[in-house]
């Protein structure tokens, strides 16, 4: 069931713990409420992902730390005033400045707005789906699809989430999951596919590695 | 741990207090150390950047009152008006964030040490600080966003 405005609201100052909702700076809920959904905003930080000397993607290839760095790109952290041009076909990722964290029984979806997605701004690229039990701020995958460059600032209303109650809660919602890779990140994180078991094996370094991951 | 702080603190208050004055920073009242100790409840589970008017209870209460077709959109906004949150100092964040490390140092310690000092664990101590440190950045970012789209908000003089 998706949830309308007022259902959002009471889930948000609901009086049982393992009921509430957390988004969190809600600046201007009269701009902010739709009628099923809670318009976001965009953070202050970006990362645009490196192609020089990259010929493609290969997870296989363990980088060593110094390279690191190199490969996930360059970071650009905006003041609270700042500007940052998104160029036609270039693509970025971004955070949502409200935090999240959704009981074990609601879930949620990230979309773009229609004034945004109009000068051909997308804001997710296939990962859009929020799990219960989920906790951080949410990354947007954002591309320019239109012809000219489009201006961003932090602040601005760019994308919404709708959330779905479930028939029951999760038995196991993404705070208890084996591999909570983006539990409770703060700020946009880049992907941590090398992680995953089928990537990085299951040697002893790779489960040390995944077990910093559980420790809360 | 928080007494043995304020116990060595306590007697250097007037002359830090003096120090910093001349610094002429806006003072820290008494209602921002007030602001910064509710704050500091929540750090771990959300930024704390902001806090609303009303409490939880209030809000849904004023929620429970609206009704499917029969409130009318302004009934409505009046209610979701009470969502709108007030951005904090930075320096009520960074006064909360202290307090918080003086009430959980010790805790954190006993989970970084189980062992009575043998075979630490210093990835828990590692995590607790990325934590932490994160919570308060992420705050410290939100409460200049917030300020920054309250003033474009704002009506043109």
């Amino acid at each position: 069931m998706l949830l309308s405005d007022i259902e959002i609201a009471k889930r948000l100052v609901d009086p049982k713990s393992d009921r509430k909702l957390v988004v969190t700076p809600i600046i201007s809920a009269k701009e902010q409420f739709g009628p099923s959904s809670l318009d976001v905003r965009l953070s202050t930080d970006f990362q645009r992902l490196e192609n020089m000397n990259r010929s493609h993607i290969d997870l296989d290839e363990r980088p060593r730390a110094d390279e690191k760095v190199y490969r996930e790109g360059k970071r650009i952290i905006l003041s609270a005033d700042g500007k940052f041009f998104l160029h036609p076909g270039e693509f970025v990722l971004a955070s949502t400045l409200e935090f999240f964290r959704l009981p074990d029984d609601l879930a949620g979806r990230i979309e773009g707005r229609s004034s945004w997605g109009r000068h051909g701004l997308l804001v997710h690229a296939t990962a859009g789906f929020v799990d219960p039990g989920f906790a951080g701020v949410l990354t947007f995958e954002l591309s320019n699809a239109g012809r000219l460059p489009i201006m961003l600032r932090p602040g601005l209303r760019i994308g919404q989430v709708c959330f779905f109650q479930m028939s029951e809660p999760s038995l196991i919602p993404y705070h208890a999951k084996h591999l909570a890779k983006y539990f409770e990140a703060t700020t946009l994180e880049t992907s941590k596919a090398d992680f995953d078991p089928e990537v990085s094996g299951t040697t002893p370094q790779a489960e040390k590695a995944r077990s910093t991951l559980k420790i809360r | 741990m928080g007494s043995e702080a304020d116990a060595l603190l306590s007697p250097l208050a007037d002359s830090i207090a003096s120090a910093v004055n001349l610094l002429k920073l806006r003072r820290f009242e008494k209602s921002n150390a007030e602001t910064a100790k509710s704050l500091k409840e929540n750090l771990l589970q959300q930024p704390i950047s902001s806090r609303r008017r009303r409490s939880d209870e209030d809000i849904f209460s004023g929620l429970s009152l609206l009704r499917s077709r029969e409130s009318t959109p302004d009934q409505v906004y009046g209610a979701l008006a009470e969502f709108d949150e007030i951005p904090v100092a930075a320096s009520e964040i960074l006064a909360a964030g202290w307090l918080y490390r003086l009430s959980a140092f010790e805790a954190v310690l006993v989970r970084t040490f189980p062992e009575a000092g043998r075979n630490a664990d210093l990835r828990v101590y590692g995590k607790y600080v990325e934590k932490t440190d994160g919570m308060l950045q992420k705050s410290l970012e939100l409460a200049a966003v917030h300020a920054e789209v309250l003033r474009r908000l704002a009506p043109a003089c």
